[in-house]
């Protein structure tokens, strides 16, 4: 289902910083450059300007003075959106409820004054590839989230965008259809080999779409790297708690091993210091008897979830730890049990230890 | 052209005509009221000067009243129509809100041919008591004739906020043990509290600055618009009459602006089937007597001018004669009518529909002053503007003639109408995001407006359009004042008839202007309808 669509540009933002008229700071100048047909995600949650970013790209947004944006190397600042020929899917789809689904698809077509007949064959073959034949003629509001989605979809790749820009598209459906668009989603655009910028809070969907993902926060870009990177080398506390499920642990290291209340852990790492804060996976921990293991502590909860059983370990660390078993493990609340964990799943952070660590009595 | 210089250009038109047309008059109005032998103390006689004031307490008393009788009758007949669902339901509520686009003049008629020298009233107390009851020409006809003209309004108000209230807040506080009444003290009403606050003061303020009406029933009557308009044809007193405006406007806008907590009668939920059936008895035929209200006057017009003689009745046989007259005598006030009322359209739609998609996208404080101006005309009683205008551009001799300034007063009147019904649709589709869908597929800002902002806004422009028709036709508080012996529009002919021709040809008048005027109520229902359902 490859498609010539061309390949986009290799966009470039340049210490580009949002301020609002009230005062409020949105973005910290920020520089980050997306490769031509990358799909990079910004990852964050509400607030932490990643909208602003994308708007900005977009050209909805001016950056504060000082910043740039580049489009294969030409500064487009100067654009409003309707001449930077960029593809945008909002999280409200902003279809034209006057229009039918084959008239929104076209409407930029015809904008750019293509002929009616080329209009007609380039729509039939984006309904095509979005799956929403026989919908053409229908109005906005006869159609699902899901096929509005599409829709909204086709309209900017209809263009042949330079960039395809999208703010949370999939925000507004329910799990389980958000789960199954994104799988269509990822295929379509690997197809395409756009350049394209997805903006989204769900680390899920991060994780499944992007080549890269920015993680930020608070209006700063706090890591940027394949999800592996962020998932299993994240450069902050932040970052490791906004990924997946992370167990944050404090504790003295020497000599390679983190002294633990309920035990001893080895790390990677040879050093000594006295406040290390190390990032370990629930994935990661396996349990065993008592008496096999370095580091144990008494099962405080159980919930089984199906595909695996999350347990809740106390006394091991100074917090509890959560650990992820299999479902077909009898784990009961209140038995001691022994925790191992390869050294090298245990992920040593930067961070400056926290305040609040109270040693168990 | 970048986005911000087409809102910018959106405004331009608005701007213009305000300006011209109503901010300058209004402050000319106000230099006017100074020029009096007080000067600027000239304000205060308005409260000062004994007969002024005492005008000025009839008419606080009467519009209170009105409003007062208004809100319990309304609330009554709009909360019962909203709750219940029965056969006729819809020509009932259609019989309670067709007066709505009735001039006063056309009311003071109908309040005539009710309790007037010939009215109904009259003849049946003459065969019931042996006593005619005449009351048409005095303050209780006055207040009879507002009541006919707010009922309409409040009961459309209170029937919109009872349909809009969420049945969940009802429920959640049964579920909290809230019992029927308590339910209507702590969730109906306050909830409802807004319409009522709102719709009472328009009642208050149309009350206030009525002037059809009086001016039909009799011109004694002492209220301040009567006041104003003899100190401004008959004693030529310019400097009173303008700060008199002054301050009449000026209470019109105050009530509408800073609308107080208005109490409200409290209403109960039934409690059991057998009160249940009272209840909804007594409601039912509470407002059909309020419908027959309404629609008898219309009814006894409508066979008066049909009637060849009224005196004699109907028994004097049907004729078409007296319509056949009124074309005759007034066609040229028809067209006219017509003429003024498309172009007040056509005007109002240039303006008004790229402004209100300024207004809206533009925000910001700017965007509320501007809104507040504009709109002010609605709190501002015709005669006021009328006074305004003819004090500034009367000496513009040929446009002063023409029907051109009548257009001008008729377009500044009802723009508010047009900018509030495309704004109420802007504020329920979301116009910022479209707007940035189409500028994502590179049309640029005119294209936008024109492709996607136009299209999406059509139901508020459908039902502006309809309603600036409806009131330009209607029009007559300034018309009134704005007219000349040449530019005679329907609404002045009605008057004219009302003073100098025989029931029968006022009455025959009056069937073509219902004629007219029903098919654009009945299309403003529809379209109303219509939004709702979607």
């Amino acid at each position: 289902m490859t498609m010539d669509l061309g390949h986009g540009v290799a966009v470039r933002i340049e210490a580009c910083g949002k301020t609002f008229a009230d005062g409020t700071r949105a973005l910290e100048p920020a520089t980050l450059d997306i490769a031509r047909g990358e799909t990079l995600v910004l990852l964050g949650p509400s607030g932490c300007g990643k909208t602003t970013m994308l708007r900005i790209i977009a050209g909805l947004e001016t950056p504060d003075s000082g910043g740039r944006v580049l489009f294969d190397g030409r500064d487009v600042a100067s654009e409003p959106i309707e001449r930077r020929n960029v593809g945008m899917v909002f999280q409200s789809y902003a279809l034209f409820p006057n229009m039918s689904v084959a008239d929104n698809i076209g409407y930029g077509l015809k904008i750019r004054g293509v002929s009616k007949a080329d209009r007609a064959a380039r729509v039939a073959e984006l309904v095509r590839l979005t799956n929403i034949e026989g919908l053409e003629n229908r109005r906005i509001d006869q159609l699902s989230g899901g096929q509005r989605q599409r829709v909204a979809l086709a309209r900017a790749v209809a263009i042949r965008p330079a960039v395809l820009l999208l703010d949370e598209p999939l925000t507004a459906l329910d799990a389980a259809l958000r789960e199954r668009l994104r799988g269509e989603l990822d295929r379509l655009l690997r197809s395409l080999g756009i350049t394209t910028i997805y903006v989204t809070h769900d680390q899920a969907e991060a994780m499944a779409l992007g080549d890269r993902i920015v993680v930020m926060s608070k209006g700063m870009i706090t890591q940027v790297g394949t999800p592996r990177d962020v998932y299993l080398r994240p450069e902050s506390r932040f970052v490791a708690e906004f990924i997946g499920a992370a167990n944050i642990v404090e504790a003295e290291l020497r000599d390679g091993r983190l002294l633990l209340p309920g035990g001893i852990l080895a790390v990677a790492d040879a050093g000594s210091r006295p406040g290390a804060v190390a990032m370990i996976r629930p994935e990661t921990i396996s349990l065993t008897a008592p008496e096999a293991a370095m580091l144990s502590g008494h099962v405080d909860g159980v919930s089984f979830v199906g595909d695996r059983q999350r347990v809740i370990v106390t006394g091991a660390a100074a917090k509890p730890l959560t650990v992820d078993a299999s479902n077909s493990a009898v784990v009961r609340t209140g038995e001691r049990v022994g925790l191992t964990i390869s050294p090298e799943a245990i992920w040593l952070l930067s961070d400056p230890p926290s305040n609040d660590v109270r040693p168990e009595g | 052209m970048t986005h911000r210089s087409f809102v910018l250009a959106c405004l331009a038109p608005l701007a213009l005509v305000t300006t011209a047309f109503f901010l300058l008059p209004m402050g000319r109005l106000m230099l006017v009221g100074a020029t009096g032998p007080h000067g600027l103390a000239g304000y205060l006689d308005i409260v000062l000067e004994p007969r002024y004031r005492a005008t000025l307490i009839n008419t606080v008393v009467l519009a209170a009243a009105t409003t007062l009788a208004t809100m319990v009758i309304a609330t009554i007949s709009g909360m019962f129509l909203e709750r219940h669902r029965f056969p006729g339901r819809s020509i009932l509520i259609a019989m309670l809100t067709f007066p709505l686009a009735f001039p006063g003049v056309v009311i003071g008629f109908l309040i005539i041919l009710l309790a007037g020298r010939q009215g109904v009233i009259g003849d049946l107390t003459q065969i019931l008591t042996g006593e005619k009851i005449v009351f048409a020409y005095s303050i209780w006809g006055l207040f009879l004739g507002y009541l006919y003209f707010s009922i309409p309004r409040v009961i459309l108000t209170i029937m919109a906020a009872v349909q809009k209230l969420d049945p969940g807040l009802e429920e959640a506080a049964r579920s909290l043990g809230a019992g029927p009444w308590a339910v209507q003290r702590d969730v109906v009403l306050p909830a409802l509290g807004p319409a009522f606050v709102a719709s009472g003061a328009i009642a208050f303020a149309t009350a206030m600055g009525a002037f059809g009406t009086a001016f039909t029933l009799a011109t004694n009557i002492d209220v301040l618009p009567m006041l104003i308009y003899t100190e401004f044809t008959l004693a030529a007193n310019f400097a009173t009459a303008a700060s008199l405006s002054i301050g009449l406007g000026l209470i019109s806008w105050a009530i509408l602006r800073y609308r107080a907590h208005s109490p409200a009668a409290p209403w109960r939920r039934r409690a059991d089937a057998m009160r249940d059936r009272l209840i909804f008895i007594a409601q039912l035929s509470f407002t059909l007597l309020v419908a027959a209200f309404l629609v008898v006057p219309a009814l006894l017009s409508i066979s008066a001018g049909i009637t060849a003689n009224y005196f004699r009745g109907i028994s004097s046989g049907v004729t078409l004669q007296w319509v056949a007259q009124v074309w005759e005598l007034y066609a040229d006030t028809i067209a006219l009518s017509f003429l003024i009322a498309f172009a007040t359209l056509g005007a109002t739609l240039v303006i008004g529909v790229p402004a209100a998609y300024a207004l809206h996208v533009r925000g910001g404080t700017l965007s509320r002053v501007t809104e507040e101006v504009v709109t002010l005309p609605l709190a501002i009683p015709g005669m006021a503007i009328a006074l305004a205008l003819l004090l500034t551009y009367g000496g513009f001799g040929g446009f002063r003639r023409s029907w051109m300034f009548i257009l001008v007063g008729h377009v500044v009147f009802t723009l508010p109408f047009m900018l509030r019904s495309v704004m109420a649709v802007f504020a329920t589709i979301d116009v910022g995001t479209l707007d940035e869908g189409a500028a994502s597929l590179g049309a640029s800002p005119m294209r936008r407006f024109i492709d996607v902002i136009v299209p999406n806004a059509m139901p508020g422009i459908v039902a502006g359009s309809l309603m600036v028709v409806t009131l330009s036709l209607g029009e007559f508080n300034l018309t009134w004042m704005l007219h000349t012996p040449l530019t005679k529009t329907l609404p002045v002919g009605l008057a004219d008839s009302y003073a100098s021709m025989r029931l029968e040809v006022a009455s025959a008048y009056t069937l073509i202007f219902f004629i007219m005027i029903v098919p654009l109520l009945v299309a403003m229902q529809l379209v109303a309808g219509k939004e709702q359902r979607a």
